[in-house]
């Protein structure tokens, strides 16, 4: 059974078809890279798949669970089966880095507290960064902070990780020390991760299979090579970073733009 | 979460069956006080039932590795499944814990 399924997702705003029926099939274990440039659709199908948003129709399963159609408290009981690595880390300022990772085990755990510390110590050290309980995130550079963040989103051992932009930010080095940390995740723990991403190199170094997104629907899908190979003109426009590419969407919002402008939308 | 124990000389041997989670950890949290409260300097924990151990689970054996390492005891690991295996090497525990393939390894280790 696959532990994420997205079935026909449409998502429009201001008469905006921003998800056109959007199919994916993610495996345990699995590492996706949904890709796609800017306004394709891919922010908006992440926050469907984690329940932030509803879709206006559409189904999307969970380790076998439909969430489109759960309540605030019901969608809270799937939320501890994944993590969320946010773009900009998310971590709470006012915290040091221990309670931080600390804070979902005490929300939703029963655990003693010498246990927590003892699990704080080890999610820290997974992403190296042991020693670092005191610190403050003030005190962190950019992919220090991306680390704890991770820490704190595998802190329940979730069967899922969604990544928004992992290296978004990042330098080269740092950015693919965070993509290590996702393969291992993968590779040793067994974790399914589904990555948002449009950096390209980071996308073919951790993907097992990926799906690219534009306009709204999934336009390729499939093992690295497979994309790599496609003979869709945008797949190879987009991996390749054209300018052709560039212009596609360019030419788009122009019409978008002129078409709002006639229609006064 | 079942626990069962045995003596082999002046070894303990602990033998875990069931996932070791969130929910079951506090369970054998307890289960080793009582076995800790007789100040063993030897036990072995055989994992060969063990199909899932969360981070909760490992902090739990942790632990106890503590707790006997503060009195002059010794904690000896065996029986874990690749899985198991993965998730000490990802915490980095592997280089903590004394782990053997079987529980014949385990014990006898103690005699070398």
């Amino acid at each position: 059974m696959s532990i994420l399924e997205v079935k026909d997702v449409q998502k429009v705003f201001d008469n905006r078809k921003v998800l056109d029926g959007v199919n994916l099939t993610v495996e345990k274990g699995e590492t996706m890279v949904i890709m796609g440039g800017s306004g394709c659709g891919k922010s908006t199908l992440l926050k469907i798949m984690i329940g932030q948003l509803k879709p206006g129709s559409g189904e999307v399963f969970i380790d076998g669970e439909e969430i489109v159609h759960l309540n605030d408290s019901e969608m809270d009981r799937v939320r501890l089966k994944f993590g969320m690595l946010y773009q900009g880390g998310a971590l709470l300022n006012s915290l040091t880095l221990a309670q931080n990772v600390a804070l979902p085990l005490t929300e939703h755990t029963h655990l003693d507290k010498k246990i927590i510390d003892i699990m704080v110590k080890m999610k820290l050290a997974q992403v190296g960064l042991a020693g670092f309980e005191k610190k403050m995130p003030s005190e962190l550079s950019g992919g220090m902070k991306k680390r704890a963040a991770l820490a704190r989103a595998i802190a329940l051992d979730p069967s899922i990780v969604f990544y928004d932009e992992p290296g978004a930010g990042l330098d080269p080095i740092v950015a693919a020390v965070i993509d290590r940390l996702i393969m291992d995740l993968s590779k040793k723990l067994g974790m399914t991760s589904v990555v948002v991403t449009h950096e390209m190199k980071s996308a073919f170094r951790i993907a097992d299979k990926m799906a690219v997104l534009f306009k709204g629907r999934v336009i390729a899908c499939g093992a690295p090579d497979e994309i790599k190979n496609s003979a869709n003109p945008y797949v190879q426009q987009f991996i390749g970073g054209s300018l052709e590419a560039a212009s596609v969407s360019a030419k788009d919002s122009t019409e978008e733009y002129i078409k709002s402008l006639v229609e006064g939308n | 979460m079942e626990f069962e124990r045995k003596s082999e000389g002046d070894i303990e041997l602990v033998l875990l069956k069931g996932d070791m989670d969130s929910h079951t950890s506090p369970k054998a949290r307890d289960f080793f006080a009582g076995v800790l409260k007789e100040e063993n300097k030897k036990l072995v924990v055989d994992l060969a039932d063990v199909k899932y151990i969360s981070s909760a689970g490992l902090a739990t054996l942790i632990e106890v590795f503590q707790k006997m390492h503060r009195y002059g005891g010794f904690l000896k690991l065996c029986g874990m499944n690749d899985t198991t295996r993965g998730i000490f090497e990802i915490a980095k525990l592997d280089s903590i814990f004394a782990i053997y393939e079987t529980r014949d390894e385990a014990v006898r280790s103690f005699s070398s």
